[in-house]
C-alpha cells in the first residue's frame, strides 16, 4: 500500500497542508499508528523540500509551503542541506561527464575505423548542433535557485534589505518570485523590469503569477555580479498602466 | 487535568509496562510515538511541537492507571486522542500564539529564502560524502543530479542497474540521505563549536 501514487499524493497534500479535516485526522492517525505510513512521510518532506529548493513548486504549493511547511527551524536546516546536496549532485554529473572524454581518445588512435564513422558523426553533429544551440538559445532552463524578495516601499536604509545571491548559482536560472503589496489593488497583467547598478534596463518575462506573487527567470549566464533593481508595473482593468510604488532589490555576489 | 502535573519515575515506568511487557522495546515504542506525535503538530503549523508532543504524553502518563486498566487497542490511537485535546486548547490560545507563531514564519520564511547561501552545508557535506562507500555515494549524487523527466529516466535506469524497484532505491537514498544529514549536522556543530 505504502508508495503507492494515491498515498504520497495524500501526505504530500498533508504535508502542505491541503487537506479537510476529516482527511488530515485520518492520515494522522495512520502516521502514529503506521510505521510505513510514517517513512512514506519522511520521504515526503524531503521530496517537497527538494521540489521548493529546485524550483518545481507551483505557486499554490510554493505559497503553501512557505505559510505552512517551513514553520520549524529542522525544515529549515533540511532545506539548505537539500541545497547543498543539490549542488553536489550537479557538480558529480558534470564531473563524470568530463571522466568520460579520455576513454573517446583512446578508442580514436586504437581503431582508425573509428575516426572515418566519427567524421562522418561529426559533420552531422555539427549541423544538428547548429540547430541545436539556435534552439538552445530560447530553450527554458532546467534547474532553479530560488528566491523571494519583498517590495521595498521607502528609501534603501528603512525598507527590506536587498537580497543576496551568491555566484555561481549552481542552478541554470534564477527565479524569482516577487511577493505582491497586500494593499495593491489587482492588476489584470503585470511587467518587470529590471534594472543593473550602471543603469542598463531590460525587460523580464513573467513565467507564473497569482494573486500573492509573480514570478520571473534569470538566466544563471545573465547574472552578473552588481546591484538590481526589479519594478513592477500593473495594468488593471481599465487598461493604464502604472508603477507599482516600490523597488525589489537584488544583490549578486 | 492538573497541567501543573510532572512527569515522575513511577508513572514513566507504568507508562512503559502499558506500551510494551519488554523494556527495550517500550522504550522503542516510546520514542516512536514521541517522534510521530511531533511530527502531527508541525504539520498542524505548530512552532512548539516538542512541547505540545510532551504535554501529550504527560497527560496520558498522568491517567496510567485508568488507561492501562480500561483502555483495549493501540496504545497510538490513545495518544492521538489525547493529542487532539492538547491541540484543541493550543488552537484557542491562537490569538496570542498565532500572531506570534505567524511573525515568527514570516521572519524565518524571508530570512531562509533571501539568503540562498548554504555553502557551510555545501562544505560539510563534502566531508561526509568522504565517508560514503564509493557505491552508495555514486548512488545518492546521481538520484538527486537530474530535474523533472530527465529525473524520472535516470532513477528508472539506476533501479534497473540496481536490479531493484524505484520505489526501494527512493527508500535507499533517503537512508543514505538522512545519514548524510546527520554527519552535516554533526559537521556544521562543531564548526559552531570553534
Amino acid at each position: 500500500m505504502i508508495g503507492t501514487p494515491e498515498i504520497q499524493d495524500q501526505i504530500r497534500r498533508y504535508l502542505l497542508g491541503e487537506l479537510d479535516d476529516r482527511t488530515r485526522a485520518e492520515v494522522e492517525q495512520k502516521l502514529l499508528s503506521d510505521g510505513e505510513a510514517f517513512r512514506e512521510l519522511l520521504v515526503a518532506e524531503d521530496e517537497i523540500i527538494d521540489d521548493y529548493a529546485s524550483g518545481r513548486l507551483d505557486p499554490e504549493e510554493r505559497a503553501d509551503f512557505e505559510a505552512h511547511f517551513l514553520a520549524t527551524p529542522e525544515r529549515q536546516q533540511k532545506l539548505r542541506f537539500a541545497r547543498a546536496l543539490h549542488r553536489h549532485a550537479m557538480t558529480f554529473a558534470n564531473e563524470r561527464e568530463t571522466v568520460k572524454q579520455p576513454v573517446i581518445r583512446s578508442l580514436w588512435f586504437s581503431r582508425p575505423w573509428l575516426s572515418w564513422a566519427a567524421t562522418t558523426v561529426a559533420v552531422l553533429a555539427l549541423i544538428v548542433g547548429t540547430v541545436w544551440f539556435l534552439r538552445s538559445r530560447t530553450a527554458p532552463p532546467k534547474t532553479f535557485a530560488t528566491l523571494t524578495l519583498i517590495i521595498n516601499q521607502s528609501t534603501r536604509a528603512e525598507g527590506a534589505p536587498a537580497a543576496v545571491v551568491r555566484l555561481p548559482l549552481g542552478a541554470d536560472a534564477l527565479k524569482i518570485f516577487l511577493r505582491l503589496p497586500g494593499s495593491l489593488p489587482p492588476a489584470s497583467r503585470y511587467r518587470v523590469v529590471l534594472e543593473t547598478d550602471n543603469g542598463e534596463t531590460r525587460p523580464l518575462e513573467i513565467a507564473d503569477q497569482d494573486g500573492k506573487s509573480i514570478a520571473v527567470v534569470i538566466p544563471a549566464t545573465q547574472l552578473k555580479r552588481g546591484q538590481y533593481v526589479l519594478k513592477l508595473f500593473g495594468t488593471g482593468v481599465e487598461g493604464v498602466e502604472q508603477r507599482i510604488p516600490g523597488s525589489y532589490l537584488l544583490t549578486v555576489e | 487535568m492538573n497541567k501543573e502535573w510532572a512527569l515522575t519515575q513511577d508513572a514513566f515506568d507504568r507508562l512503559l509496562d502499558w506500551l510494551d511487557a519488554d523494556r527495550n522495546r517500550a522504550g522503542i515504542r516510546y520514542e516512536e510515538i514521541r517522534r510521530r506525535l511531533i511530527k502531527v503538530f508541525t504539520g498542524r503549523g505548530c512552532m512548539a511541537a516538542e512541547d505540545l508532543a510532551d504535554e501529550t504524553i504527560n497527560r496520558v502518563a498522568a491517567r496510567i492507571g485508568d488507561v492501562a486498566r480500561d483502555y483495549e487497542g493501540d496504545p497510538a490511537s490513545y495518544f492521538y486522542g489525547v493529542c487532539q485535546n492538547v491541540h484543541f486548547e493550543y488552537s484557542r490560545k491562537k490569538d496570542v500564539l498565532e500572531t506570534r507563531d505567524f511573525a515568527a514564519i514570516n521572519s524565518v520564511t524571508l530570512r531562509t529564502n533571501l539568503s540562498d547561501d548554504c555553502e557551510p552545508e555545501y562544505q560539510c557535506l563534502e566531508a561526509c560524502l568522504g565517508h560514503l562507500s564509493n557505491k552508495n555515494r555514486d548512488l545518492v549524487l546521481r538520484y538527486y543530479q537530474e530535474e523533472k523527466q530527465a529525473k524520472i529516466d535516470q532513477r528508472k535506469l539506476q533501479a534497473t542497474e540496481l536490479g531493484i524497484a524505484v520505489n526501494a532505491l527512493r527508500i535507499r537514498a533517503y537512508r543514505i540521505r538522512i545519514q548524510l544529514e546527520r554527519c552535516v549536522l554533526d559537521c556544521l556543530e562543531k564548526d559552531g563549536a570553534k
